[in-house]
């Protein structure tokens, strides 16, 4: 079920109505947002219900385990257990014909011509963001940043809250659950901002988004060789609108529909191509992610703390991993050693360090320094494979081919997307504090009307979000 | 993504964002409504989105499937008289008009 749709819309009205109106019985309500949140995965695939529901179940008795258990030692065993069965699924269903294949092209290369076996699986939607969800708990509960939750309906709805259920924000078990422990309060629902974050997450993804990629991504993306460096460049600069549009769509999206429901959810894009340095960018793009990459990977590594060398391994490593977790193919892994080395040499030329200070034009070079690097690998993670983005790079070389996309719409598109990229955080704010006059019946009357109008202006038909695939 | 700074113990670090968790706290001076106006949006939304968008609504109830039987066939006969209803004061055209309009720009 995707957002931008009436089936969701009617759906979400179903849920809000049942949700509330048990709002007295915290049970109950959870029990509805666990129901609706299982419905709204079924709706995909139902046979990854049991999939979901073993994930939480995992997690469930893992910190129960680690929690009750004063025993470092057994702690650490059933920590280890947990996080290996997380990633044990993860791994099976994303990676497992990706390393095949790679097995039995190394294999052919060395002459050995017996093969493995593909099992062609289908790669559960959401599988990444809900694995994260369960291991950054269970390693929380041993860190004792959080308590165990003795009640499993606890952790069924954190692991499968459907906002957020398949193309995140990745949620900490330290944010989500104190607001199910405690019944919802009824007078705190943060309505005029979740209006306002639905409303422009719908137009950043059916107009600005899907008609980049229709009236030119896709087109470019699917055979460069038959483009020449204008449409090119046009398609990578397409490229890092549509996904920024895309991506931060969903994530206002599912923070105003959560909002409704009572839950606040913490932001995950913070204007990412103003970035002045790559490890400004990573404080700025899918924040939920590079946090928690940070926090259970980069820090147990070990950080900062071992040495120069030490970091910029554990820096690369971090990246590399990073890479692989957004596709089981190469283009993602090239994707993730270009971010992982461009950091680690920012680091080792002392970029970083008081950026702040410099002047104006330099912290604008660096800035577009920064963007255009981030393009560059954002050629290799839109393309098919490999090859595709090989291509795509040798085609900057056909200055003679004439520009075909660059028109009216697009070109408008391209500015509307970078102009709201570049609108400050606050300003959100603002415009929720400009309409507090309204009533919010009214608000809510605007917002429908404007779902109408921004339905109307994209382009026909729904396409996926881009983070769906990870 | 990573802090410059000392880090913190392995076994304390998600303590960096609950640090820094105050920052990505979205519309912090946000006002917070009691439920009956929220529940007044919603239905206002429904409502203005039904009047302006009858063509959408007709075109949804025609697409669910068939073994919905007389659950569907009672809501295309609803959402089309509603269609009717919105087409003889002129709301449909809102829908059509905006699209029509885009398509036009999209051509150019």
């Amino acid at each position: 079920m995707l957002f931008p749709t009436l089936d969701f819309g009617l759906f979400f009205l179903l849920v809000f109505a049942l949700a509330w109106g048990l709002k007295d019985w915290n049970t109950g309500r959870k029990l509805i947002l666990v129901a609706a949140s299982y419905a709204f995965y079924a709706y995909w695939d139902w046979r990854f219900c049991g999939l979901l529901l073993a994930s939480s179940l995992i997690n469930h008795a893992a910190g129960m385990a680690i929690g009750n258990s004063p025993d470092r030692r057994f702690r650490k065993q059933i920590l280890t257990l947990a996080i290996a069965a997380n990633l044990g699924i993860l791994g099976f269903f994303k990676y497992y014909d990706f390393f095949i294949l790679s097995l039995n092209d190394l294999a052919f290369q060395l002459g050995i011509e017996r093969e493995l076996p593909f099992l062609e699986i289908i790669l559960p939607v959401g599988i990444s963001f809900f694995t994260f969800q369960g291991i950054s708990y269970v390693v929380d509960v041993y860190r004792r940043d959080v308590r165990p939750q003795a009640s499993l309906l606890n952790l069924l709805l954190y692991i499968s809250f459907f906002p957020q259920l398949v193309a995140g924000p990745i949620v900490r078990a330290s944010v989500f659950m104190p607001q199910i422990e405690q019944p919802p309060r009824a007078d705190r629902i943060l309505a005029g901002l979740g209006l306002i974050l639905i409303t422009i997450g719908l137009f950043k993804k059916m107009v600005v988004a899907n008609y980049l990629a229709t009236e030119m991504v896709d087109w470019i993306f699917l055979d460069p060789y038959f483009y020449g460096t204008g449409d090119l460049l046009l398609g990578v600069y397409g490229y890092a609108i549509q996904i920024y549009c895309d991506f931060s769509a969903y994530s206002d999206i599912a923070i105003g529909v959560a909002a409704l429901l009572g839950f606040r959810f913490q932001k995950n894009f913070d204007q990412p191509y103003k970035a002045e340095s790559l490890r400004d960018f990573w404080r700025r793009w899918h924040i939920s992610l590079s946090t928690w990459l940070r926090d259970y990977l980069y820090i147990p590594l070990g950080g900062s703390k071992g040495g120069r060398w030490a970091t910029r391994r554990n820096l690369f490593l971090t990246m590399l991993l990073g890479g692989l977790w957004h596709g089981a193919a190469w283009n993602f892994v090239l994707w993730g050693v270009l971010h992982g080395a461009g950091l680690v040499v920012e680091r080792a030329l002392g970029w970083t360090r008081q950026a702040a200070k410099r002047p104006l034009w330099r912290r604008a070079l660096a800035g577009l320094i920064v963007f255009h690097f981030v393009c560059l690998t954002w050629i290799f993670f839109r393309s098919a494979d490999l090859d595709g983005a090989i291509e795509y790079l040798l085609g900057f070389a056909r200055f003679d081919q004439p520009v075909e996309f660059a028109t009216p719409l697009v070109l408008s598109l391209l500015a509307i997307g970078f102009a709201m990229h570049l609108i400050p955080g606050d300003t959100i704010d603002r415009v929720e504090r400009a309409l507090r006059p309204v009533p919010l019946w009214l608000q809510g009357a605007l917002c429908g009307i404007a779902i109408v109008v921004i339905d109307a202006m994209g382009p026909e038909g729904v396409a996926p979000f881009i983070y769906f695939q990870f | 993504m990573i802090d410059d700074g000392p880090d913190p113990q392995a076994d304390g670090a998600s303590s960096v964002f609950a640090r820094h968790r105050h920052e990505l706290e979205i519309g912090p001076t946000a006002r917070p409504y009691r439920l009956r106006p929220v529940w007044l949006a919603c239905i206002g939304g429904g409502v203005a989105g039904a009047l302006v968008g009858s063509a959408e609504l007709a075109r949804w109830a025609f697409d669910l499937p068939l073994w919905l039987g007389p659950l569907r066939a009672g809501l295309v006969a609803a959402t089309a008289a509603w269609h009717d209803a919105m087409q003889a004061v002129g709301l449909d055209g809102v829908h059509a008009a905006v699209r029509a309009g885009f398509q036009a720009l999209a051509a150019l």
